[in-house]
């Protein structure tokens, strides 16, 4: 029986099932395929089962938070972007992971808390600057949402940085002409 | 064979040797005793560890090459060492099947059974790595001479238990969070205890070997060899040096070196003491790694995607092939390595030629 299997295991490159050398961490590259085609169930399965049987490695329980953040299933999301944390309370992703849900929760108070933790951990990720710029700009607060877009300009953000800048210099100048 | 230290008469023993070899000095210090993981370590948390060279592409390649393969290697041992199909016939016979068995069930139910597979494997194996350079500190002194009495075992023993207790408190998901409630481990007390206790380990990891080779100096007997010792410290400090996640793939990295080139020592014994042998020691030991090499291949990389094409998941094939796999090994292992009631390895352990 074992000897079938693993004949079967061994063709199984040569026809287009699989990797030739399959490891651990093919277990995400096939939850992002799943993911990537729309199998949104299979996917969830295949991210969950990992992150469950690699509970003790928290890029597993973050790339299933990630990708439940994805399709917005925000509060699950937030239970594993949780449990990232308590593995890896170093992780800065899962801070990040942990604000984008509080953003879209609109729980704005949380979501800069959670980036001022991430940027912490990586003061030199452009990302981190311009989720925590989002943020303050949706509070109003425009000063420091342009210092957090101009720092994340700095260290390369994107096109997105920049016109997040821009529109936070109309919006301030706009606030500030309001009788 | 090279001998490091020849054995001396009582009265005339330096306090310490530094060990008799099977291969040569340098070889057994930098692979069987683990050396040169002393110089890969600094090298490893420099480059940041697992992330950093995993990107590079080539861990694969080293996980199947020297810990997937020394698990291959244990079972090369097993059906190619004479006689152990009659001695072992439960090992040989009964347990691959209950294995079988196992690891499909767990892939059946990875949330209900799975999970428990996954947490015994992450939990047995850093004892299996204690156990391991128990078993190799206490060969090497013997075959260099230097005795050891059953207190000193016991202390050579809990000095080498160490780094398992340290990974079983450090460990996620595994060890004491597999064991103890979750509730009971978030109590400040209890956190804060577990916080202080892991400290007090590791700073044990590190002194408990020295401190123990220093306690066995004494006039007129052969303490531990140098070599024990720095089998003892290489793997304390691989728990020590790394964050537990990637202490467990580099650690597993290291013991698998180190398992591969003890037990190919064993295998050339055993290979050329069979009397139709007519072939030479790099034959045997290129044949044994070729056999683990590709035996290994079958097991962690092949087998797993039978599971999925079968239906099953990618995550459950591949995580629990390889905890199946790894405590199918370490319970052949308690039986391989058997060096009282086995003829062949006393010999071999011992250096002398058989009667």
């Amino acid at each position: 029986l074992v000897g079938v299997s693993v004949a079967v295991g061994l063709a199984a490159p040569w026809l287009g099932q699989g990797p030739v050398l399959a490891f651990g961490a093919d277990a995400l590259i096939q939850a992002r395929r799943h993911e990537a085609a729309g199998d949104l169930p299979r996917a969830f399965a295949q991210y969950q089962t990992a992150a469950i049987l690699q509970a003790g490695a928290a890029a597993y329980p973050l790339s299933f938070a990630q990708a439940l953040l994805r399709h917005r299933r925000l509060k699950e999301a937030d239970t594993w972007f949780l449990a990232a944390n308590r593995i890896d309370p170093t992780l800065a992703g899962a801070f990040a992971g942990l604000g984008e849900v509080a953003i879209e929760e609109s729980r704005l108070e949380d979501a800069a808390q959670y980036f001022g933790q991430a940027l912490r951990l990586e003061p030199r990720n452009p990302g981190f600057h311009n989720e925590l710029g989002v943020t303050h700009a949706l509070r109003g607060q425009y000063v420091e949402a342009i210092a957090a877009f101009e720092a994340a300009s700095r260290l390369g953000g994107g096109v997105g940085t920049r016109t997040n800048l821009e529109r936070a210099r109309r919006d301030a100048a706009r606030a500030e002409n309001r009788p | 064979m090279t001998t490091l230290a020849a054995t001396l008469p009582a009265a005339g023993r330096p306090p310490f040797v530094a060990g008799r070899s099977f291969v040569s000095s340098s070889f057994d210090l930098l692979f069987i005793a683990g050396g040169w993981s002393l110089v890969a370590l600094p090298l490893l948390v420099m480059s940041g560890g697992l992330s950093e060279v995993s990107q590079r592409g080539w861990l694969p390649v080293v996980v199947l090459l020297a810990a997937s393969t020394h698990v291959g290697a244990s079972t090369v041992r097993l059906y190619t060492k004479p006689g152990s199909m009659q001695d072992y016939r439960f090992l040989t016979m009964v347990f691959p099947l209950l294995t079988v068995i196992a690891l499909t069930i767990g892939i059946a139910w990875p949330d209900a059974v799975g999970r428990h597979i996954q947490a015994l494997y992450l939990t047995w194996t850093p004892y299996h790595y204690a156990a391991q350079a128990y078993g190799l500190a206490v060969m090497y002194s013997y075959r260099s001479g230097c005795p050891l009495d059953a207190a000193d075992k016991k202390l050579l023993r809990l000095a080498c238990l160490v780094p398992f207790a340290l990974a079983f408190l450090r460990a996620r998901a595994a060890g004491i969070e597999w064991l103890v409630p979750a509730s009971m481990l978030e109590q400040p007390g209890v956190g804060y205890a577990r916080h202080v206790l892991v400290q007090v380990l590791i700073v044990l990891t590190l002194v408990a070997p020295v401190a123990l080779f220093v306690r066995l100096v004494r006039p007129g007997k052969a303490g531990l060899p140098l070599i024990s010792l720095l089998t003892i410290f290489t793997n304390g400090i691989w728990w020590v040096a790394l964050q537990y996640g990637n202490a467990f793939v580099w650690a597993t990295i290291f013991h698998g070196v180190q398992y591969l080139c003890i037990s190919a020592v064993f295998y050339v014994k055993e290979q050329s003491q069979r009397p139709d042998n007519r072939r030479g020691v790099p034959y045997h030991v290129l044949r044994f790694y070729l056999l683990s090499v590709v035996l290994a291949y079958c097991l962690f990389h092949a087998w797993p995607v039978a599971y999925v094409l079968a239906g099953f998941g990618w995550a459950e094939a591949m995580f629990l092939t390889t905890a199946v796999l790894s405590l199918h090994h370490v319970v052949v292992d308690a039986y391989v390595w058997r060096l009282r009631r086995d003829r062949t390895n006393g010999v071999v352990a011992a250096g002398a030629q058989p009667a």
